[in-house]
């Protein structure tokens, strides 16, 4: 794979911030980058090598810290411990799943009762009609007060 | 759910936490049998993590003995997860890291109140100039310079460096992007080659 001037300068710069990042071994980069940054560490041995072994002794350094390893006691309360959690877990889903469905199962019902007395109009409250004859008298009602002001202007004006 | 996407490389590219969207789960039978009851299961699921989730909760914390707790605490959930466990949609592994992290702030905060920083003053600085360094020593001044890191760098560190976890995997159980998993990694990497910068050749 040949790589154009400005790939070879973006990959560089990009090696760095990997070898920076995620230690001098490109088994443990992203796979993403790795096809890219192998081409370039490929290509320039010398830079590489300097790049990679910066950060090679600083892993080195890490893995000198080893850490502890659980105890025959802790494995064995864990491994005890496991047929009583499975089992609650699986009461509680069954519990969650019936309530669920009991739920459901009463809403559908409510919805099968209530529905025709939605649809049925004698089943609701009566509400006392409203006449054009009402409607008129109210609009009267309302509107007189505005009256006035036009009838004193108009006499106004005749005076 | 959020799914992040992802360039034709395979690149993340997301302002949220990164998710696969459907992930192979080399854990996945084990869960289902350990779901399902089997003690075998059980006993190999514990084999493979309980030393992983140890070595996670030691090495944020500091800690032998509360890191034992932790372990035993991610385990127990495992159990209870295992039989309404949602495959596809994370690793177990992910998650199991998840939750030992989250323990791990938990004991932080409660034990710790100022913080990790906190941490600086329980550490031991490192045998004096004039000793030799032994593995267990350099072991050590490892150990204490992990220590003053702040908690999500020494995290980042510890996840994919110890626990060996791909940046994918790594930042989703941290619940961060990955491109934020490499800053974090980044600062955290540099810190400590300060703060080893005797040892560092």
């Amino acid at each position: 794979m040949t790589l154009r001037p400005d790939s070879v300068a973006a990959t560089e710069a990009r090696v760095r911030q990997l070898a920076e990042s995620f230690g001098g071994d490109p088994a443990r980069w992203p796979e993403a980058d790795r096809p890219g940054a192998e081409a370039w560490i490929a290509a320039h041995p010398a830079e590489a090598r300097r790049l990679l072994d910066d950060a090679r002794s600083l892993d080195r350094l890490l893995f000198a810290w080893e850490a502890p390893r659980p105890t025959e006691d802790v494995r064995s309360r864990v491994q005890a411990a496991a047929p009583v959690q499975v089992r609650q877990s699986l009461r509680r889903s069954w519990v969650l799943t019936l309530t669920g469905g009991a739920a459901l199962a009463a809403a559908c019902l409510a919805g099968i009762v209530a529905a025709p007395r939605l649809v049925d109009p004698v089943a609701r409250p009566a509400a006392a009609p409203v006449y054009a004859s009402d409607l008129d008298s109210i609009l009267a009602e309302a509107l007189t007060p505005w009256e006035a002001p036009f009838a004193e202007s108009a006499t106004d004006a005749r005076s | 759910m959020l799914r992040p996407a992802t360039d034709a490389l395979g690149r993340i590219h997301s302002d949220g936490p990164a998710t696969p969207s459907r992930v192979d789960d080399p854990d996945a039978d084990l869960v289902r049998r350990v779901g399902a009851g089997d003690p075998l299961a059980v006993r190999a699921l514990t084999a493979r993590k309980l030393p992983r989730l140890t070595a996670l909760a030691a090495r944020v914390l500091g800690d032998a003995a509360e890191a034992e707790d932790i372990a035993q605490e991610s385990l127990i959930r495992a159990w209870r997860q295992a039989p309404v466990w949602r495959f596809g949609e994370a690793r177990f592994d992910t998650w199991l890291h998840r939750v030992t992290l989250n323990l791990c702030r938990d004991r932080l905060r409660r034990v710790r109140p100022g913080g990790p920083q906190d941490l600086e003053a329980l550490v031991d600085p490192g045998p004096a100039p004039d000793r030799g360094l032994e593995a267990r020593d350099v072991g050590d001044r490892v150990a204490a310079a992990m220590a003053i890191l702040p908690v999500r760098q020494r995290e980042a560190v510890v996840l994919c460096h110890y626990q060996e976890m791909g940046n994918i995997q790594a930042a989703a159980a941290l619940g961060i992007t990955v491109e934020a998993l490499e800053s974090l990694l980044s600062r955290g990497r540099r810190a400590l080659r300060t703060a080893l910068s005797d040892l560092v050749p």
